[in-house]
């Protein structure tokens, strides 16, 4: 068992990402190393704009073509990076699913609901379209949408942010993948689907293993989902460890701001904003909004420094 | 100031068009000068529609819209570009609302032009580079495309092109639900500043309780097709 759980589904090492622009070159991921482990779910958090959704396209090769993506990532031990793109659509379509950020971006406004969760399927299994067609309604039932069947037929612009938002969710697990990048799975949706969507996503880890990478700014949806957490700010990893390590007792000076600014902390935002990604600042790219900052911050950038007990913090000053 | 009496809207979906939904059924509502009204509901419950035919963007089957006291789907042609500019919506998805195909500094910019905000072209980009700035944002984004920026940074650049605009009432439709926690609390410190300042009358939408309880004055909690005033 304790062997089992331990397997690495992916290994990532020093993943980087640049997009060419008509200004600079934009470095938005940078250095990412990091394993993700079967049945495991692994919750991304960091500020707007510092590099998520940038890392989770990278890894489902879903960028666009002014991206250009350095470092090696395995799957099952293949390598990803270099791996063709015929070949990867190939994974991408049966074992590796995405729910994307953006409902209303996201679905194909041409095609009918029901038609976009079936299609998902149909790459999957080759079941015929009775089956598949059964499969995506009692998906659509769990997770709570009005009129059934009837909104199988409607189309993306007939359906309200949160009805999309489902749609999607239903997407991204109705065949089952080992491995499933979701993207603020959460957003636009009220408490109760909010706990039917978590719920969803837990049982697909409990019963088929799959591994999770969840990207969200909602401290709820990760405490009750992740097992490990990553925070990232300004492109790289600045933290890491287990869910209560990190979310009850950060080290980082970033996620202690990011916790600080929640409501039942008393909403405290960090002072400052961050960088623009093709002007990072010298030193630590925290430093110039951190309150511990010294002269050492500004002027060396600081490495990942492991904690213990799974633990990496990227400051000069972490102490366990 | 902005009041809607009585208003419903329901849609034909389905095969033929023959199931009708009734999206929004006989809502009365009144935003004043300055007030700051939250909206919440299920999903599904309406809130969208209702903010749509609140900005005129979608004529209700019953009842009418009123902006001091007159009918907005009865104004004269002036007056209808005047409204435009009055009251502000901003999208549940805020990439939705940007032209695909036009950089952002030109999206941002159409509005300064379309209602002579500015003399030159130097001041033009002056009032957006300090706007941007507020909002957190670097100016390197003004050469992208909509698609190529982040879902937060969109979310505040549709802000900021409503905002910039000096509207009287404002139509937020959960604008910060893409933010991380600090990010979303500078950026609601922002909007209450903003409208308190300029005396905007604020209705947002969230199902955020957190986000509603720091920016509201009242909230109203609509249901399926019918709304509880509290
Ligand atoms: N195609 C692109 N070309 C240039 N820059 C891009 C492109 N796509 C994204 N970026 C930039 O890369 C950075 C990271 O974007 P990303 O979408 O990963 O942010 P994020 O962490 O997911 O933020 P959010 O929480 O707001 O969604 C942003 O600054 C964004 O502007
Ligand atoms: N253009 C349309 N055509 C057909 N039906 C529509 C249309 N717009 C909305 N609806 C329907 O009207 C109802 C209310 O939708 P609305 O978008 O107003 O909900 P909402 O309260 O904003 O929900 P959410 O919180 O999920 O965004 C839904 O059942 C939706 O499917
Ligand atoms: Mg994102
Ligand atoms: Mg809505």
């Amino acid at each position: 068992m304790e062997e089992e759980q331990t397997r690495e589904l992916w290994r990532i090492e020093r993943l980087q990402v640049f997009f060419k622009t008509r200004g600079n070159d934009i470095m938005a991921v940078n250095e990412f190393s990091l394993s993700i482990y079967q049945g495991e779910r692994l919750c991304l958090l960091g500020e707007s704009g510092c590099g998520k959704s940038v890392f989770g396209m990278a890894l489902l090769k879903l960028l666009p073509e002014n991206a250009e993506v350095l470092g090696k990532a395995y799957y099952k031990g293949m390598e990803t990076v270099g791996m063709s793109e015929k070949t990867f659509a190939r994974l991408r379509g049966t074992e590796i699913a995405v729910i994307p950020q953006g409902a209303g971006s996201s679905l194909d406004p041409t095609m009918r609901c029901g038609k976009q969760v079936e299609e998902c399927l149909r790459l999957h299994e080759k079941e015929n379209s009775q089956v598949c067609r059964q499969k995506v309604l009692s998906l659509l039932k769990r997770l709570e949408l009005p009129r059934l069947p009837g909104i199988a037929r409607d189309y993306p612009f007939e359906l309200s942010g949160g009805m999309k938002q489902r749609i999607l969710v239903a997407a991204g697990i109705v065949c089952h993948p080992q491995f499933l990048l979701v993207d603020e799975p959460t957003k636009g949706l009220d408490w109760g689907c909010r706990d039917k969507v978590i719920t969803l996503l837990k049982k697909l880890v409990e019963d088929e293993e799959t591994s999770v990478l969840l990207i969200t700014h909602d401290f709820n949806v990760a405490k009750s989902l992740a097992d490990r957490v990553v925070v990232m700010y300004a492109g790289e990893i600045v933290e890491y460890g287990m869910r209560e390590d990190v979310l009850e007792r950060p080290v980082h000076p970033y996620s202690k701001g990011l916790l600080a600014a929640l409501p039942q902390n008393g909403f405290q935002a960090i002072e400052g904003f961050s960088p623009p990604l093709d002007q990072i600042p010298k030193g630590c790219r925290f430093h110039p909004r951190c309150p511990h900052a010294t002269g050492r911050c500004a002027q060396e950038h600081p490495n990942l420094t492991d904690l213990g007990e799974g633990r990496e913090v990227r400051c000069f000053y972490a102490e366990g | 100031m902005l009041r809607a009496e009585h208003v419903s809207k329901s849609f034909c979906v389905g095969r033929g068009r023959n199931t009708k939904i009734q999206a929004v059924l006989d809502v009365s509502l009144e935003i004043n000068k300055g007030e700051h009204l939250g909206l919440v509901g299920e999903s599904g419950c309406g809130k969208s529609t209702l903010a749509r035919m609140l900005a005129g963007l979608i004529r209700p089957d019953g009842g009418t819209v009123l902006l001091d006291g007159q009918d907005i789907q009865k104004l004269p042609v002036k007056a209808r570009k005047e409204f435009r500019r009055k009251v502000q919506i901003i999208f549940q998805n805020p990439q939705q609302a940007f032209h695909p195909r036009m950089k952002l500094y030109e999206t941002l910019a159409e509005p300064i032009r379309l209602f002579h905000l500015v003399e030159t072209r130097e001041q033009e980009r002056l009032m957006l580079e300090e706007a941007m700035e507020r909002m957190g944002l670097t100016t390197d984004i003004f050469g992208r495309y909509p698609h190529e920026i982040s879902g937060g940074q969109a979310q505040r650049i549709a802000l900021l092109r409503s905002l910039m605009l000096e509207p009287k009432v404002l139509i937020a439709d959960e604008p910060t639900s893409m933010l991380d926690v600090s990010v979303q609390a500078q950026i609601l410190k922002l909007i209450r500043q903003t409208t308190e300042e300029n005396e905007i009358a604020l209705l947002l939408i969230s199902h955020d309780m957190d986000v509603i309880r720091a920016m509201s004055d009242k909230v109203i909690f609509m249901h399926e097709s019918a709304l509880n005033l509290n």
